[in-house]
């Protein structure tokens, strides 16, 4: 097979590897903040149920993981395709790790933030919304990015189900031309395309955090509406 | 009890409000306890024991002072009179809503509805960083109480205007003076109208060039008859703006009364060493 006939296998094989990274990352997000918030929550039955989830997760390897629910769950009736299976693996997972971000974010913001909220008779949710997330979310940016860049990156584990994603389809390839060093350096180059410009794009985004650049535009956008009220000249 | 001074107001005390003496109190508490968990479990760690039965009734438009020295349970009092800290028993009153009822509280939206009438400007600000002056005293208008954000900024700009800070609508916390920030957090504080406001230690993290800014416009919200409460360590100001005093000490009120009867009169030996303690500064 020459090296032309794989190139549309590989472009597949991507496509799928970025499946996975974005319902793994859309599901872990989304855990993640759950348990998070589960976790600075007061009521202490729900922070020992996302503490133990954490611990759990946090001290399994997500391959053996992906084992229990794409071998172990037909077992006892649960059967999943691959795609959900690597998908959910990446959830549950990730959901762990990103929990601990997240809380740790949550647990930056000073308590002051949060009573400044409530003394002006905002709700828990409109404070947690508008006051607690976006100063949490400044403050756990850096690690989500590097998880973000480790999903993408993790997402080859998926092969051990055949998982259709760029290194299943890499010793699809090999096993067909015998080209192992090409076909697998070509593949490991097509991670790196990929997960260069996102870490690089979360450093950017960080550093123009830092610079108050979104500071600038928030007080440009408020000079326009103040003038457009006419509340200054 | 709420005629108290009404007789015997002294030169330079404001005359007192509490002249309608069937009027409802503004905000109330009754037999406030509250004890801290100690902060660790085992030996030397005990409860702390911080208000033991407090009570405190404050008409429409009267400003009340609460003075004492660090750790007489201030800060806990006044915290727990709009609810930010749970008392263990007592009750809790303010604006015809009772809040807390010997360990019984009001649920989540009735709890918001009786905070969003008691205002609370605090020692550290507690300005929200990451938006801009106006946006800080709309905030509490667009997610609390529903305004547009054009209706709220414009709001919050007269709001700004009237505590000097005209100029400073699009600067970001970091960006403002202590005294600056402290007036912004008192215009966020007044943007939800609440009926009474309470002030803990409110020029106690400024520099003291910038006491007088902040106190100036807290002279301004009295002249306009808001209902206050002011835990201060400037006795000055708060003989000069006070109906009344109140001496906390080891978490019991030791006595209160008008400016001059608790500054030139006090009863209470613990008041007499206080006031000659600090009073002369
Ligand atoms: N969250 C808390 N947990 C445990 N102890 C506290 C807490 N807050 C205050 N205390 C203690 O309660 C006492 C009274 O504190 P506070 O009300 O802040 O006094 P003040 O404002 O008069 O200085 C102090 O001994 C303080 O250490
Ligand atoms: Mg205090």
């Amino acid at each position: 097979m020459g090296s032309s006939l794989y190139w549309p296998a590989l472009g597949y094989a991507t496509l799928h590897t970025l499946e996975f990274t974005a319902l793994g990352l859309a599901g872990s997000l989304l855990l993640g903040l759950v348990l998070a918030l589960m976790k600075v929550g007061k009521w202490a039955p729900v922070r020992w149920v996302a503490i133990v989830y954490t611990e759990l997760l946090k001290n399994t390897p997500l391959l053996v993981v992906l084992y229990i629910i794409y071998f172990g769950l037909p077992s006892i009736g649960i059967i999943f395709d691959r795609l959900i299976a690597g998908s959910l693996a990446l959830t549950v997972c990730y959901a762990a790790y990103l929990s601990e971000i997240f809380r740790a974010g949550l647990q930056g913001v000073p308590n002051g933030q949060r009573e400044a909220g409530y003394a002006v008779g905002l709700s828990t949710f409109a404070v947690y919304w508008n006051i607690i997330l976006p100063q949490a979310f400044r403050l756990s940016l850096a690690a989500t990015g590097n998880m973000v860049v480790d999903v993408l990156k993790t997402t080859s584990l998926i092969s051990v189900i055949g998982g259709a994603e760029l290194l299943t389809s890499a010793e699809n390839i090999t096993a067909a031309n015998f080209e192992p060093m090409k076909v697998y350096l070509i593949v490991g180059g097509i991670y790196f395309a990929f997960c260069f410009p996102l870490s690089r794009l979360v450093v950017w985004y960080e550093t123009r955090l830092k610079a108050g650049k979104n500071r600038q535009r928030s007080r440009r956008r408020l000079e326009a509406e103040l003038r457009e009220i006419g509340a200054v000249a | 009890m709420s005629g108290e001074g009404a007789g015997e107001v002294t030169i330079g005390a404001p005359a007192s409000p509490a002249a309608t003496p069937s009027a409802l109190p503004a905000i109330e508490v009754r037999e406030l306890y509250k004890t801290y968990p100690p902060q660790r479990r085992g030996r030397g760690f005990e409860p702390t024991p911080v208000l033991k039965g407090v009570s405190l009734s404050v008409q429409n438009g009267e400003h009340v002072s609460i003075i004492g020295r660090s750790g007489s349970g201030k800060s806990t009092m006044i915290r727990c009179m709009n609810l930010l800290e749970m008392p263990d028993a007592g009750v809790v009153r303010a604006n015809g809503i009772t809040a807390f009822d010997d360990g019984l509280k009001v649920n989540g939206r009735g709890l918001v509805e009786f905070r969003r009438g008691v205002g609370m400007v605090f020692q550290q600000f507690n300005l929200f960083p990451h938006l801009t002056a106006a946006e800080n005293v709309s905030l509490p208008m667009t997610k609390g109480i529903g305004l547009s954000r054009l209706d709220a900024l414009a709001r919050a700009a007269s709001m700004l205007r009237k505590v000097g800070l005209a100029d400073k609508m699009g600067s970001f916390p970091h960006e403002l003076s202590g005294g600056q920030q402290q007036r912004v957090a008192i215009a966020r504080t007044l943007a939800v109208q609440p009926k009474v406001v309470l002030f803990d230690e409110p020029t106690s993290a400024l520099d003291p060039e910038l006491v007088g800014e902040v106190l100036e416009v807290l002279r301004e919200l009295a002249g306009e008859g808001m209902t206050m409460v002011i835990v201060t360590h400037e006795l000055a100001f708060a003989a000069e703006v006070s109906h009344r005093i109140v001496f906390l000490d080891g978490g019991e009120i030791a006595e209160q009364g008008t400016p001059d009867q608790l500054f030139r009169n006090p009863t209470n030996p613990r008041t007499q060493s206080f006031v000659s303690q600090f009073g002369t500064k």
